[in-house]
C-alpha cells in the first residue's frame, strides 16, 4: 500500500475512530490526542499493513489501546463543565445523564465493546475482530457489559 | 428495537462528537511530518504540532527537525491562573448606580443602589465553562458562554446570551463570524451597536471580535506590541478588558515572556491599546500593573500592591503612588476594578467587596451576598438546570445536605421539606466540587479535585465560610473519593487506582495529616493492574466504621464490604454484596439495603452473612441505581436522575421531595 493510499485509507476511518474516542474518554481533548497518538502508530506500521485486512478494525483497534492508556494516565474522571452544544439538544437529557453517569462508572473493557456495538453500530464480526476475540466471545463481553450497566436492563442483544 | 436500546444509544451518542476539519488536516499534518515531509513548514506550525501530541511523540516530531529550541507547550488544559483567596467575582459597571456582579462564574447578581443591596438574578440555561458579562444598564446585557477547550484553547465553541429584563429572560444569539480558533473570553457591549470578544490561545496573537448588532462578528489580530514577541507555548497575550471611556475604547492585554525571549528579565507584562476606528486596534502603552482602571481619558488608576494605589492624571504618560484608604489586604493577584463614572468605582478581591463615591480616594468595605455568608437564604433561591446529580449528606434524622448539580450546596433541618443555600468554598478556578460529607447542621467537608490533588475544606459555622484544611495527591487519572467525615476531627477518603488498588487515607487532626492503609483483597478476588478496587463512602455506627469497595476480575464485577475497628487504620472483609451494580445503604450496623426496584430490593439484618427479598416500593424510571443514604435507622433519602425519595420508615415507602434548587 502507498503512503498516498494509506493516509485516504486512515482518513475515511477516522471519523469512527474519534466517535468511539469520545464516547471511551467523553472529553474532545484526550480523545483528540488518543486518535493522534492512534495515527501516528498506525503510520509507522503500515510497513506491517496488508492490503487484505479491513483498516476500519484495524484502526480502531489500536485507538482501543490508547484510550485504555489515556483512561489510566489522564485526569479523565475529573468532573468538568459541559460543553456549549446548542445544536445538539437531546430530546430525553435527564435519561442521558442518569445513563451517562453509569456509562463513566464502566470498565474499559464494558465501555468499549457498548460503543462498538451500539454506537457505531459494527457488525458482531467486526466487533469481535478489534476486541481480537472470537464473535461468541465478543457476544458474552456484550452481555456482561449491559449486565454491569444495569442488572434489571431488558436489552436484547442478539448480535 | 426496544426503547432500552435507544436510551442507550442515545446515552453513547451524548458522549461522542465529530472530528473537525481542522483536527482532521492536523492529523494529515503530523502523518506528513513524522514521514519527513512538509519541509516548507514554519517552525511555528511545527511547535503547534508538538504540543497536540502526547510525549511519546514528541521525541518523534518536527521540532528537532525544524531545530526550534524555544520553548514547547505544556501544562494544564485551561491555563487561567487563578490562585484566587476568595470568590471569582467579575464586575460590570454601566452606570454610577447599577452594578453586575458574576460571582464564581454562577451566581449572577444585580444592584442599582452602588453595592448597598443586591438581587440574584438567572442565568442563562447554558452559561458555559466560564461565562463573561457585559451589561448596558440595569435591564440589557449579554453573557458569553464558552465552550470546553480543546488543548492549549486551540478551539472552543461559545453561545452568546441577550437579555433586556435585567436578566429574568435569556434569548440565544444565532451568531455568526466567530471561528472555532482560540478561546473566547472576555465580552463588553458600550451600546447595542458596538460590542467585542476576546480569544486567545497559547499559540497564536489574540483576537478581538467587533460586532454592531451582536451577531454577527469580525476577528482582528491584535499584533504584538514593541517589547513583546508572541510565541507557541504560553507566551502570548490575552485580553484583560476592554471599555469605552469618552470616545476611545480601551483594552488591556497581559502576558508572559520566557527564557529565551527578547526581554528575559520582565516575564509579566501588560499593554494598553485603544481604538478611535470601531474595531481598528493600535497598541498605545505599557502599563505596570494588571489591575488597571480607566477613570477618565486622563485619569487612570491601579492597583500597584497589596493595598497600594497608584494614579496617572496625564493618560497613563506618567504613573506615581496615589493615597487612598483602600483595604490594606487588597492583593492585586485575582483582583477587579472598574468604574461606573468618575467618581463610583469598585474593588473585588478575595470574597470581599470595596466602593469608592469620590474617585478612589475613600473606600468603604460593602457586604454583598457572596461575602456574607448564604445568597438568599431560604428554598430554592437559585434555578438549577435538570438534568443534575445530587450528592446527600444525612447526619441525622431531621438533618440533611444536598450538593446539588456539582454547583450549589443546600441543607435542611426539617428532612428535606424545606432547603436554604449555602456557600461552597472559593477553590481555585480548576478545582470542581467533588463530595460532602457533614456532622450536623454546621460542621462538615467538601472536597475539591484539581489536576493533581484533592482539597478537603472544613466548615464549622453551617457552610458560611470555609477554611483550606489539607490536600491529598489524586490518583492517576482520578479524584479522593469516599469522604467521609466521622467527628469534627476523625475522617476518611479513598484514592482509588486502577493499576495499584485503593488507598484508606484517614485524619485524626481535621484533615491536616493523613495516613493511609489498604484493604484486602476479599476471598476469590485478586488484585492485579487494570483489576482492583474501588472504595466508596464510609460510615460509623458506634466504634465500627463500615465500607463498600466494587472492583472488576476477569469474570465480570464484584462488590464487598469491609469493616475497620480502629478508625479505619486496618480493614477487613466483612460480606459480598449481591448485586454489583446497586450501592448499599448501611441502615445500621447489622441492616442493610440494596433499593433497587420493587420486587427486586434486598435486605441484610446480620451484616451481610444472609440477604433477603424486601418489600420496598421505591420505584425509579431511569436505568440507573439510586445512591441511598440513612441519617438514622428509619429516615433515608434515596438520589436518582438529580431526583430525591425520602422514606420515614427504614425503606419500604419512598415519598418524591423536592430536590433544592430546581
Amino acid at each position: 500500500v502507498s503512503d498516498e493510499s494509506f493516509e485516504d485509507m486512515l482518513e475515511r476511518v477516522l471519523d469512527p475512530a474519534f466517535r468511539l474516542a469520545m464516547t471511551m474518554l467523553n472529553d474532545r481533548s484526550a480523545a483528540e490526542d488518543a486518535v493522534q497518538e492512534a495515527a501516528l502508530k498506525a503510520w509507522r506500521a503500515r510497513a506491517r499493513f496488508r492490503p487484505d485486512v479491513e483498516m476500519r478494525p484495524w484502526f480502531l483497534t489500536i485507538v482501543a489501546n490508547e484510550c485504555r492508556s489515556a483512561r489510566r494516565a489522564r485526569w479523565w474522571r475529573v468532573l468538568r463543565l459541559p460543553e456549549v452544544r446548542a445544536e445538539r439538544r437531546p430530546d430525553r437529557l435527564e435519561e442521558r445523564v442518569d445513563l451517562g453517569t453509569a456509562l463513566d462508572r464502566l470498565s474499559p473493557q464494558h465501555l468499549l465493546v457498548l460503543s462498538l456495538y451500539y454506537h457505531l453500530d459494527l457488525p458482531m464480526e467486526e466487533v469481535a475482530r478489534v476486541l481480537g476475540c472470537s464473535e461468541n466471545a465478543a457476544r458474552q463481553r456484550l452481555h456482561r457489559a449491559l449486565a454491569t450497566l444495569r442488572p434489571a436492563m431488558t436489552l436484547k442483544a442478539d448480535g | 428495537m426496544s426503547f432500552d436500546e435507544d436510551e442507550l444509544r442515545r446515552a453513547l451518542e451524548a458522549r461522542s462528537g465529530e472530528a473537525s476539519s481542522d483536527y482532521r488536516a492536523r492529523v494529515r499534518q503530523s502523518l506528513a511530518a513524522d514521514a519527513g515531509r512538509a519541509v516548507n513548514w514554519t517552525a511555528a506550525v511545527a511547535v503547534v504540532l508538538v504540543t497536540v501530541l502526547t510525549a511519546t511523540s514528541v521525541g518523534v516530531l518536527v521540532a528537532s527537525r525544524h531545530g526550534r529550541t524555544g520553548p514547547v507547550a505544556s501544562g494544564p488544559r485551561v491555563t487561567t491562573p487563578s490562585p484566587v483567596e476568595g470568590a471569582n467575582v467579575q464586575l460590570s459597571a454601566p452606570s454610577a448606580n447599577v452594578v453586575w456582579a458574576l460571582v464564581d462564574y454562577r451566581v449572577l447578581y444585580v444592584s442599582t443602589d452602588r453595592g448597598d443591596h443586591w438581587d440574584q438574578r438567572t442565568m442563562p440555561p447554558n452559561p458555559g465553562v466560564r461565562p463573561a458579562i457585559s451589561f448596558l444598564d440595569q435591564s440589557e446585557g449579554w453573557l458569553l458562554a464558552p465552550g470546553s477547550p480543546a488543548t492549549q484553547c486551540q478551539e472552543a465553541s461559545a453561545a452568546i446570551w441577550h437579555t433586556t429584563d435585567g436578566g429574568k429572560i435569556w434569548h440565544q444569539l444565532q451568531v455568526s463570524g466567530l471561528d472555532a480558533a482560540q478561546c473566547k473570553e472576555q465580552i463588553y457591549f458600550a451600546d447595542r451597536g458596538h460590542g467585542f470578544i476576546t480569544a486567545w490561545d497559547q499559540n497564536h496573537q489574540p483576537s478581538v471580535y467587533w460586532s454592531p448588532d451582536g451577531v454577527a462578528w469580525k476577528r482582528f489580530t491584535l499584533l504584538d506590541p514593541p517589547d513583546y514577541k508572541s510565541s507557541p507555548g504560553g507566551f502570548t497575550l490575552r485580553v484583560e478588558w476592554i471599555k469605552k471611556v469618552g470616545d476611545t475604547y480601551y483594552l488591556e492585554a497581559y502576558g508572559e515572556q520566557g527564557a529565551g525571549s527578547p526581554y528575559p528579565d520582565i516575564p509579566h507584562r501588560q499593554y494598553v491599546y485603544t481604538s478611535t476606528t470601531f474595531g481598528q486596534w493600535v497598541w498605545r502603552q505599557k502599563v505596570p500593573s494588571r489591575i488597571l482602571a480607566i477613570v477618565t481619558p486622563a485619569r487612570w488608576l491601579e492597583i500597584d500592591g497589596p493595598g497600594q494605589l497608584a494614579e496617572s492624571v496625564n493618560g497613563g504618560q506618567a504613573i506615581g503612588p496615589y493615597a487612598s484608604d483602600v483595604a490594606s489586604d487588597t492583593p492585586v493577584d485575582g483582583a477587579a476594578m472598574v468604574f461606573g463614572d468618575a467618581q463610583t468605582g469598585y474593588i473585588a478581591a478575595a470574597g470581599t467587596l470595596q466602593r469608592t463615591v469620590n474617585g478612589g480616594s475613600h473606600w468603604t468595605r460593602l457586604s454583598p451576598p457572596w461575602s456574607a455568608g448564604p445568597p438568599s437564604p431560604g428554598p430554592t433561591p437559585t434555578p438549577i438546570m435538570q438534568p443534575t446529580s445530587v450528592d446527600l449528606s444525612a447526619p441525622s434524622e431531621t438533618v440533611v445536605w444536598a450538593f446539588v448539580g456539582g454547583s450549589e450546596l443546600f441543607v435542611s433541618s426539617d428532612s428535606g421539606d424545606t432547603w436554604s443555600q449555602r456557600t461552597l468554598p472559593a477553590a481555585a478556578a480548576n478545582d470542581r466540587p467533588v463530595e460532602i460529607s457533614f456532622l450536623d447542621t454546621t460542621t462538615g467537608w467538601i472536597s475539591t479535585c484539581g489536576g493533581t490533588t484533592t482539597s478537603l475544606w472544613r466548615t464549622s459555622d453551617g457552610a458560611r465560610k470555609w477554611v483550606e484544611s489539607g490536600t491529598l495527591p489524586n490518583p492517576p487519572g482520578q479524584c479522593v473519593r469516599g469522604l467521609s467525615l466521622f467527628t469534627p476531627m476523625v475522617g476518611l477518603a479513598a484514592a482509588n487506582s486502577e493499576d495499584g488498588g485503593p488507598k484508606i487515607y484517614r485524619t485524626s487532626d481535621g484533615g491536616i495529616s493523613w495516613s493511609a492503609s489498604s484493604l484486602p483483597d476479599p476471598p476469590g478476588f485478586r488484585s492485579a493492574p487494570g483489576f482492583t478496587l474501588s472504595a466508596h463512602n464510609a460510615v460509623r455506627f458506634g466504634g465500627t466504621e463500615l465500607m463498600t469497595a466494587y472492583g472488576q476480575q476477569p469474570d465480570g464485577g464484584h462488590a464487598y464490604a469491609f469493616r475497620s475497628t480502629d478508625d479505619g487504620a486496618t480493614w477487613s472483609y466483612v460480606a459480598t454484596i449481591p448485586n454489583t451494580a446497586v450501592s448499599v445503604a448501611f441502615v445500621t450496623e447489622s441492616r442493610w439495603l440494596q433499593v433497587i426496584a420493587p420486587g427486586q430490593s434486598v435486605e441484610t439484618t446480620d451484616g451481610g452473612k444472609s440477604w433477603h427479598a424486601y418489600a420496598s416500593d421505591y420505584s425509579q424510571a431511569a436505568p440507573v441505581t439510586p445512591e441511598v443514604v440513612f441519617g438514622d435507622a428509619s429516615v433515608g433519602y434515596a438520589t436518582v436522575r438529580g431526583s430525591i425519595q425520602r422514606t420515614t420508615d427504614g425503606g419500604a415507602h419512598w415519598t418524591p421531595i423536592k430536590t433544592p434548587g430546581t
